[in-house]
Order: C-alpha cells, then structure tokens, then sequence
C-alpha cells in the first residue's frame, strides 16, 4: 500500500510540475533583483557613474536622517520575536559539532571573528545550551529532566552584517561549524521541537 | 547528487541532471506552483552565474537554498492541488494530506518514499542531517497513513 500511495504522490507532484525547459529560463529574467546576488550589468559607464552618484546621494541622505539603532536593516533574534533566543543582539546562531574539543571551539572561534561583517556576540557552553533546551521545552519538565548539558551542543550568538545566502554558506564552510540559524530557521525550529516534529534526544540539528 | 557535473561540463548537460531533482525537492517543500517557480528561479540563477555554480562544492545545495529564497519573497501559497484532467483513481484526499505536513515530512516522504532518493542526497541537497531525514521520513509516511486512514504498515 505505501508503494501504492507513493506512486499517487509522484503522479500529482509529477503532473502538477511539469518538466522545466531551457527555454523557460528566460522567462525568470526579473532575476537581478530577486535572488542574492545580482547579476552583472552591462550599462554603459556613463549608466554606471550615474547609479553610482545616486547610491552615494541616498546613503548620505540615509545616513543623516536615521540614527544609529534605525541603521541596523537586519533582523536580530530580538526583532524578530524569537522565543528563547541565543541572544537578543545577535541574528544568527552557529553551532558546533556535538562532542568539539575546547580547541576546536577557540579554531571556531577566531574564524568566525576572522569573517568579514561577522562579530562574535556570545559564545553559549554546554550549560547555555540547556538553558535554551529548558527554556524550548519548559512545559515539559520530564523532557528537560532526561537531558543533560553535554548533550547539547555549544553555539555562537553571532552579529552578521548580512544573513543572506552566500554570508550562511560562507559561516557553514567554517571549520567545526555544523549548522547555522537564522533567527526564521530557528523559530521553525522551536515549533516543530515543541510539535514533536524533531527528535529531542538530537536537538539543535539543521 | 554526487553524479552532478562540476568544472568545465556544460550547463545544458547540468542543466538535464539538476532539474529534476531541483524542481522535485521545491516542489515538495513549497507546492507544485510556488515550488516548480522557485526550481525555474534557482536554474536561472545558475545560468546567469554559471562561472560560480559550476565550481561549488554542492551546486544543487546552494540553488535549492537559492529556490528556498525566491519562495520567501513570492509568498505564494503552499498547494497541492491536482492538476485538471488529472486520473481519477488519484485518492482525492491526498492533496490535503500532503500539505498538512511539516515542509521537512513532505520533502522526506516525498523524496526518500516517492523518489527513491537516499537520506543522504536529500540531506546533501536540503542541507539537513541524515538521522533528521530519516526521522521526517518516518513520522512523515505515518502521518500520510493516518491522514488517509492507510493502515498498511508494510515497509
């Protein structure tokens, strides 16, 4: 019976989406400015300079007319209401492999704070961890009770000057790094732990 | 995943092997509207920045979280819906059965259960953890079971 329904699956997922052409990618050509990296230009230098000089004009103006707190565009844990944050500051969490040694976390450490537009805001241990994992499932002492610390892996609170694509590919490559969260993967995240949608005896995992 | 071509093979021949798995795993995730768009964004994302694609680690990872994007900002829906002129013996519930679950049961069951892919290239293109696709997997096709009262549990 499951192949049975699984066949029904591909049928309607297969007929409902049908096969993309080489043709059809013309048709996304809105590209440029909806995906993470624009594509290059093409306009003439005279274009260019133009753009340019409009740039500088509006970053100034910006620049003048908000303050400090107003410049920061993006989401920290705090601004984006997430329940048990690592840190209110920081908008992304990079964990560590469970089991990482006291220099592998300090090799972490000095890469995350080596990549450009990152800052280390906090560095949560085994005991930040449960306190997180606590406060995640704090309808549910007997969960929180079967869990010790060193289950848990430790993280990095992290403030990023982006949180786009290529900023979280460039965070995973780092050494030891297992995974990392956005401030919208990690609310996701807490849902479905609280859910029951993930295995809490393997919490924390992308 | 791993038969992908990299370096200097041609887009086209990238294009032939990436496509299905790309527009099968948004598809899953996101519904077959938003989530074969999102597949169209991601190839021509690759198209347009082949030089950079071509030499990634993990191609497909990277243009899957490239569709993941293009979803955020389209909003569109997740839906199931069967396409009209469909077959009639398509079990009428499972459209909603499917949505009801989580994006990571739907991408598990429909990629491990539907298309035979191996936990570890669903993991390799979504960029979760094996044991986590197994887990989804699993809770997953039992969901899809009790949602339409399948209560075979072969397999």
């Amino acid at each position: 019976m499951p192949d049975d329904l699984m066949t029904e699956v591909r049928t309607m997922l297969d007929d409902g989406a049908a096969p993309i052409t080489l043709d059809e990618l013309s048709d996304h050509g809105s590209l440029a400015t909806a995906l993470p990296i624009r594509a290059p230009r093409r306009a003439s230098w005279i274009v260019a300079g133009v753009a340019a000089a409009a740039v500088v004009v509006i970053v100034a103006a910006f620049a003048i007319i908000t303050t400090g707190e107003d410049r920061q565009a993006v989401a920290t844990f705090a601004s984006a209401s997430v329940d048990c944050a690592p840190s209110p500051d920081a908008n992304l969490q990079v964990f560590l492999p469970l089991g990482a040694t006291d220099e592998q976390i300090e090799a972490a450490r000095v890469a995350l704070a080596q990549t450009p537009g990152v800052a280390v805001d906090r560095y949560l241990d085994h005991q930040g961890a449960m306190s997180q994992f606590a406060c995640i499932f704090a309808n549910n002492p007997g969960l929180v009770g079967s869990v010790s610390a060193t289950d848990l892996p430790v993280s990095f609170a992290v403030k990023s000057d982006s949180v786009d694509d290529e900023m979280i590919a460039r965070l995973k490559a780092t050494p030891n790094v297992t995974a990392v969260y956005t401030p919208a993967d990690w609310q996701t995240h807490v849902d479905e732990e609280r859910a029951g949608e993930v295995d809490p005896t393997t919490p924390y995992q992308p | 995943v791993s038969d992908v071509p990299s370096g200097d093979e041609r887009f086209e021949s990238f294009f032939e092997l990436a496509e299905p798995r790309l527009r099968r795993a948004l598809v899953a995730a996101y519904g077959v509207d938003a989530g074969r768009e999102a597949a169209g964004d991601a190839l021509s994302y690759a198209w347009e920045h082949w030089d950079k694609v071509r030499g990634l680690k993990n191609p497909l990872g990277y243009l899957y979280r490239v569709g993941q994007s293009s979803t955020r900002r389209r909003k569109t829906p997740i839906v199931f819906a069967r396409p009209d002129g469909h077959d009639p013996w398509v079990e009428p519930k499972l459209a909603v059965a499917l949505a009801g679950l989580t994006e990571r049961q739907r991408l598990a069951v429909v990629l491990v259960h539907g298309y035979g892919w191996r936990p570890a290239e669903v993991a390799e293109v979504t960029g979760l953890r094996v044991p986590t696709v197994q887990t989804h997997a699993t809770r997953g096709l039992a969901r899809l079971r009790h949602a339409l009262e399948v209560h075979n549990h072969a397999r």
